[in-house]
């Protein structure tokens, strides 16, 4: 049990919901370590694991809530990529493509095969190019508050949203993502953010043919209502779900909410490969 | 107790319909909240939740009957897998049946109790657990003044109600150390189409006793029940003033309620002995009003307060004029004389 999280998971293993625990793993991909949460308690739907994907500067850490509703369910993997959070640097920045093929380096290396992809914010970026390139390995994708809305794709206008969606944000999310920003280092935070910005996740999803999931915060400023829209009908097998209330960071700020919309669509795709695999067989 | 504001919450009412549900589901959309519209008749709940996404809300319709508990759990269930969370249960669906106690089919009888009462529990226990997963949360049920004191010819009903009240006390008790409330809304007679909808076997047309108020009035107190939630609370003054009565009085209280219920409670025309809606339900009554307040004579209680509190004064002046000069009476006559 990572020590630095105790204190994420005791609000919600407190509450009267079912969670499940998690522990640091560090996996040896190529010449890096890779730091990963990883979910340990029995899940009831195993044959679909679940991989949760970070955003810009922040790391696995802030999946720790979703992680712990998650574990009861799916077994969940939570990795930082290199060069954030507890993972090793490599000397240069990491554009999109670069970290989507880390995460597959690091899957393969983990043996972990027909995963559900869940990005948050910049992780939808990664995701999609993942999913683009490397459709082998994933059996559905979901996307939380995805980056970059194609109108206003500069980077004065996400800051200023940003900056806006801040405040609605709880006060431990601060604790958290600036511990995250120090772990990974401001600077290579400002060019992850420039590497974003050169990113079009809009070109990319009409090729995503596994089932995805979109979700976004009402409240969210940095991902609007029509972006979202225009995101799921992108997506040839899209859907959409809007939490009442919610900002970007719905995995840490409204975990329980973003658990139960997603299980019954997780719950869905795992039946339907234990069905395939029964048909294989 | 309700975590976010009303216009980031998410409420489900059951018998949105028409009546007091639909005045509801209505003044919620208006303040923004996302509602999840529970009924028999799908046709009258699109057409609310069309209404509430004019007011620009999201609003999803899931036909249901509450006497059945497996498809209050599947209300539930799909109101969390859409919207991530219920701040605001509204238990509302009720039917009625008027007759003496002993002429009551007991058919129609139990599915009064199916209904109202049983509903009410299939609805409390498919939400508390969601409830209690966020440990916030308010349950409402909405039950009558009638909870508080017994009528003729509605037996069943009142039962029903008063076991409701009961069952709030109880939950309330169970859930002391959560953020979860239950409240019990007690509306007085309100303006609804329960009165045409509900059975009948007393042979004679039965509608609201005066006063009888809007059911967009009882919507707004139940809002802000959400808000600022608190054990019990009437809705209609006449039902404040009746239930202090009877915890005054009870034995007088019963007496001239029941006379009130003979002389006020049924029109002079004659009503062939119907099951209303109580086994299939009703398309023509899908309105918010019964039009029965348009129908009301104007009230004469106002008149009546007035006629008291000048008859009031008047008496208290005499009894000063006309007792032994004393006190501030003796200086003013010794000063004019």
């Amino acid at each position: 049990m990572p020590k630095d999280t105790l204190w994420i998971e005791r609000t919600w293993t407190q509450r009267q919901v079912k969670t499940g625990w998690i522990e640091s793993q560090w996996t040896r991909v190529g010449d890096f370590r890779m730091h990963a949460r990883v979910s340990t308690s029995p899940a009831r739907y195993e044959s679909l694991p679940v991989v949760l994907v970070h955003g810009i500067g922040i790391t696995s850490r802030y999946w720790v809530p979703t992680s712990v509703l998650l574990a009861p369910w799916f077994r969940n993997y939570a990795p930082d990529l290199p060069g954030f959070g507890l993972s090793d640097k490599p000397r240069r920045t990491l554009q999109v493509r670069q970290l989507a093929d880390w995460m597959a380096a690091w899957m393969r290396a983990r043996n972990i095969a027909g995963a559900a992809l869940v990005g948050n914010s910049f992780g939808c970026q990664i995701v999609a190019d993942f999913a683009v390139r490397y459709p082998e390995l994933l059996s559905c994708t979901v996307h939380i508050g995805p980056t970059t809305d194609p109108k206003g794709h500069t980077a004065r206008e996400q800051v200023r949203r940003w900056q806006r969606n801040n405040p609605g944000e709880p006060f431990s999310h601060k604790i958290v993502s600036y511990r995250d920003y120090w772990d990974c280092g401001i600077p290579r935070v400002l060019r992850t953010f420039a590497n974003s910005l050169d990113d079009h996740i809009e070109r990319k999803l009409p090729h995503i043919r596994v089932p995805s999931l979109v979700v976004r915060g009402s409240c969210d400023p940095i991902v609007p209502q029509r972006w979202a829209e225009e995101a799921t009908r992108l997506l040839p097998k899209g859907k959409l779900v809007v939490i009442p209330g919610a900002f970007h960071t719905v995995n840490f700020s409204s975990p329980l909410e973003l658990v139960r919309v997603m299980k019954p669509f997780l719950i869905e795709v795992s039946r339907s490969l234990e069905q395939h695999q029964e048909k294989a067989a | 107790m309700l975590l976010k504001k009303l216009e980031e919450s998410v409420a489900v009412i059951t018998g949105a319909s028409s009546g007091i549900g639909r005045a509801t589901a209505l003044e919620l959309a208006e303040r923004g909240t996302t509602v999840v519209l529970a009924a028999r008749r799908e046709a009258a709940l699109r057409e609310v939740a069309e209404e509430c996404r004019r007011l620009g809300i999201r609003a999803d319709v899931i036909p249901s009957d509450v006497s059945d508990e497996n498809a209050v759990r599947e209300l539930a269930r799909r109101a969390i897998e859409a919207f991530g969370r219920i701040d605001l249960w509204v238990n509302n669906a009720a039917v009625t049946v008027f007759g003496r106690f002993e002429e009551t089919p007991l058919q129609a009888a139990r599915r009064v109790i199916d209904v109202n009462l049983f509903g009410y529990i299939h609805g409390a226990r498919a939400v508390i657990p969601y409830f209690r997963e966020q440990n916030s949360g308010v349950l409402i049920n909405v039950a009558s003044q009638v909870a508080k004191m017994g009528e003729p010819f509605a037996s069943y009903y009142v039962m029903t109600k008063f076991a409701i009240r009961g069952l709030g006390e109880c939950l309330r008790q169970e859930l002391r150390d959560t953020r979860i409330d239950v409240c019990t809304l007690l509306p007085a007679a309100i303006d609804t189409p329960l009165y045409q909808q509900g059975a009948n076997y007393t042979g004679k047309v039965a509608k609201p006793m005066s006063p009888v108020y809007d059911a967009r009035m009882v919507a707004r107190d139940l809002i802000k029940l959400a808000e600022h939630p608190r054990r019990e609370m009437h809705s209609g003054m006449s039902g404040r003033v009746a239930s202090v009565a009877h915890s005054l009085a009870p034995g007088l209280v019963e007496k001239v309620a029941a006379r009130k219920v003979e002389k006020e409670h049924f029109l002079d025309k004659p009503a062939e002995p119907s099951e209303g809606n109580l086994f299939t339900p009703m398309p023509e009554f899908n309105s918010i009003g019964g039009g029965w307040q348009a129908r009301e004579k104007p009230s004469r209680t106002p008149l009546l307060l007035a006629a008291a509190a000048v008859a009031s004064v008047i008496g208290t002046m005499t009894w000063w004029l006309r007792r032994r000069p004393r006190g501030l009476r003796k200086v003013i006559d010794r000063m004019v004389a």
